[in-house]
């Protein structure tokens, strides 16, 4: 008998004998949802933007586990019949993982989510994001990573190694949430990063890194971290000289900071910051930056839930308000680090606790420094049946940016909020639970 | 024409009246005082369940509505005991499916306001909260979460009304007031079973001191030497709607520890 034939033979008998033991170690579990969803944005009387959009989305979930190794999955799709710039295919968990107590390893794409307040996450910046999703929370995509987590005491330690610059989504000129002025037909360029060493390129790889410590104290859970990476969240604006091209250009940051919640009877107590040091990127022939450099900053967000049982459901009123502290240029009056800068939340859900589990909620952000500027949001939530669900969001940006030069040139000055002024949406989404 | 005993009765009676006294005197704290011998039962009974060291188990809960209608749930629990302080417990929410995955960890603490955690899968985010509203409803159930979370003995006062009979199971009645002001209960009649020491039967009243709500235990199995319902049922006197939670499967002595109760086994 050949060597080979000894060796199928063998495998064979040995899937024989292991193969039941193996299917019993092995836990597979997964989960899914087929949803329809549309958007509308009041019309802003502009003709290239879309207003409309109704499309088809899917998103897939497997867990594997097999002691102690463990897989997972959870891709996202969607198919826009009337806003094609929507379509998208995005990885949001792929990994493989080993876990031995007190030692976690996980390598592929992960969601991290380091939030401890509702509105404001200066702590939460690791993932990239889609921002032609919901403009108050825009969805996250998966990064790629290395994680090693230890277990000790009432919390944890992790390290995270991320070799890749994954870029966010951006909206595309022709969208309502683009940040770009819509008036004018600027072709935009891909993203562009400013790397460890400060040069500007579009190179994907690059060493960022991230430690994270966290502990429950008695009635408090305290986190505090530290981490390089390249910022997805505040970019600025090149040309590129030899496309015309206006090109977005993150900028690589160190950041450290941490969370902190608390809990006094019905209150819980909420605190987030992350102070950011850019790295200022070197002059390049191939790219003009239009734009003012990042400025180095702390972002600060505070806030208070209140809960109460209101018959069998239970109602909550939100508090939160944020600032960012600029340090290199404190005399700048209105430093353009995002849609929100100082602003203030006063929200209120309500669980219903019904079979339903029917869930409304609403918010307004204003800014603290032009009382006029906010966003109003609002949310609806049921259950149709066991595996049917209805969500409807909405939300008004009340945010007009002004000029003596006019309208057009208000537009092209616009900070902050003001760049989404008048993109206020009726969002519906009608999905199919598996 | 005077009763008969009343001339026998010296003669006859007086060693059976000195034994009675002498009984009365012996026992006359705790029959004296209703209170004092409720809490005996409620400690004896809390003391017989403990020592289980830790439970999982899956468990399918049936919703009916006043019309009949019928929807199902499905969750898993799994539970620890803790020394010197309240029980630890983790559920995890599997049907229907817009909320499978969704976690809730408890950490009980006698005398204290529980520390609660819920993880929203979707988000991958562990969120803090407070000690949930205890009238909640869970899940859209006629159970609150009050009802089924830790039961600690110090967690009520309690009273002693007598010995009954439910069914063909001797019982105590007992009256347990919650002592926290969060609580939407102003009482519970409770039915103990003498020998299960577990409640078989408990009335609800709400803060008007009306008669709110009803639970049922039967089906009871031994697991060791610790006797459970296989089956709580909770019928609604006010909207006629009633939940059933029925146990698929349950295992004592499970293998668990505390890492499996901490924030980070709730992203597991």
């Amino acid at each position: 008998m050949s060597g080979a034939r000894v060796g199928v033979i063998g495998a064979v008998m040995l899937a024989c004998i292991a193969g039941p033991a193996a299917a019993k170690k092995l836990k597979v579990k997964s989960k899914g949802q087929v949803s329809v969803e549309g958007r509308a944005f009041t019309d802003d009387d502009i003709e290239r933007t879309e207003d409309l959009g109704l499309g088809l989305a899917a998103r897939l979930e497997a867990n594997a586990k097999y002691k102690p190794f463990e897989g997972q999955l959870r891709l996202f799709s969607r198919v826009d019949g009337l806003d094609d710039t929507r379509n998208l295919v995005a990885i949001e968990e792929l990994y493989l993982g080993f876990k031995m107590k007190p030692v976690r390893l996980r390598v592929g794409w992960q969601l991290l989510n380091w939030s401890a307040t509702e509105a404001f996450h200066p702590a939460d910046m690791i993932n990239a994001r889609n921002y032609d999703s919901r403009l108050e929370n825009p969805d996250k995509l998966g990064e790629p990573m290395v994680e090693l987590e230890v277990r000790f005491w009432e919390g944890n330690i992790a390290g995270y190694y991320m070799p890749i610059r994954r870029a966010p989504i951006l909206p595309r000129a022709e969208s309502r949430l683009s940040p770009f002025p819509k008036r004018l037909e600027v072709p935009i360029g891909s993203p562009l990063f400013s790397g460890r060493d400060r040069q500007i390129s579009d190179d994907m790889l690059e060493h960022q890194w991230a430690v994270r410590l966290e502990q429950t104290l008695g009635d408090a859970d305290l986190s505090l971290h530290v981490f390089q990476h390249v910022d997805r969240s505040q970019p600025t604006q090149v040309v590129d000289l030899t496309t015309g091209e206006i090109r977005p250009l993150f900028h690589f940051v160190t950041q450290v900071g941490g969370t902190w919640q608390q809990v006094f009877g019905p209150v819980v107590g909420k605190l987030e910051v992350g102070h950011r040091e850019f790295g200022f990127p070197r002059p390049a022939e191939r790219y003009r930056l239009t734009h003012r450099e990042m400025l180095d900053h702390t972002q600060i967000a505070a806030g208070l839930e209140v809960g109460w049982g209101v018959g069998q459901g239970e109602g909550t009123v939100i508090i939160e308000g944020q600032v960012m502290l600029v340090w290199d240029e404190p005399q700048l009056d209105e430093p353009d680090l995002g849609p929100f800068q100082r602003d203030a939340l006063l929200g209120y859900r309500h669980s219903f606790n019904d079979v339903a589990g029917t869930l409304l909620q609403a918010g307004i952000i204003v800014d603290l420094e032009d009382y006029s500027e906010m966003m109003i949001v609002a949310r609806f939530e049921r259950r149709l049946g066991d595996v049917w669900s209805l969500q409807a969001n909405v939300r008004a940006v009340l945010a007009e940016p002004e000029s003596p030069a006019g309208a057009a040139v208000a537009e092209l000055q616009a900070v902050g909020l003001e760049r989404w002024n008048g993109a206020n949406e009726l969002n519906l989404t009608l999905s199919r639970f598996f | 024409m005077p009763p008969r005993t009343a001339r026998r009765l010296p003669a006859r009676a007086l060693p059976l009246a000195l034994s009675t006294l002498a009984l009365a005197a012996f026992c006359a704290p705790a029959a004296a005082d209703p209170a004092a011998k409720g809490l005996e039962i409620a400690r004896k009974c809390d003391a017989a369940n403990a020592g289980f060291g830790s439970e999982e188990a899956r468990v399918e809960m049936v919703l009916v509505n006043a019309g009949g209608d019928r929807v199902e749930r499905k969750l898993g629990m799994k539970t620890l005991e803790v020394g010197d302080d309240g029980d630890r417990s983790l559920l995890t929410f599997e049907w229907p499916p817009d909320v499978k995955g969704t976690r809730l960890l408890t950490h009980a603490h006698p005398g204290d306001d529980d520390d609660q955690w819920l993880y929203l899968p979707a988000m991958r985010r562990v969120k803090r909260i407070s000690a949930r509203s205890q009238s909640a409803a869970f899940m859209g159930s006629e159970f609150a979460f009050e009802d089924l979370g830790g039961q600690e003995v110090s967690k009520y006062t309690w009273r002693l009304e007598g010995e009954e009979k439910v069914g063909e199971r001797d019982v105590w009645k007992l009256i347990r007031v919650p002592t926290n002001k969060r609580s939407g209960y102003s009482k519970q009649v409770v039915w103990m079973d003498k020998q299960y020491c577990q409640p078989v039967k408990i009335d609800y009243h709400d803060r008007k001191q009306t008669l709110l709500k009803t639970m049922t235990a039967t089906a009871f199995a031994r697991h060791g030497k610790w006797w459970r319902p296989q089956s709580l049922e909770m019928v609604n006197h006010q909207t006629h709607k009633r939940s059933i939670l029925k146990w698929a499967e349950r295992s004592m002595q499970a293998d668990l520890d505390e890492d499996d109760f901490d924030k980070d086994a709730l992203e597991d």
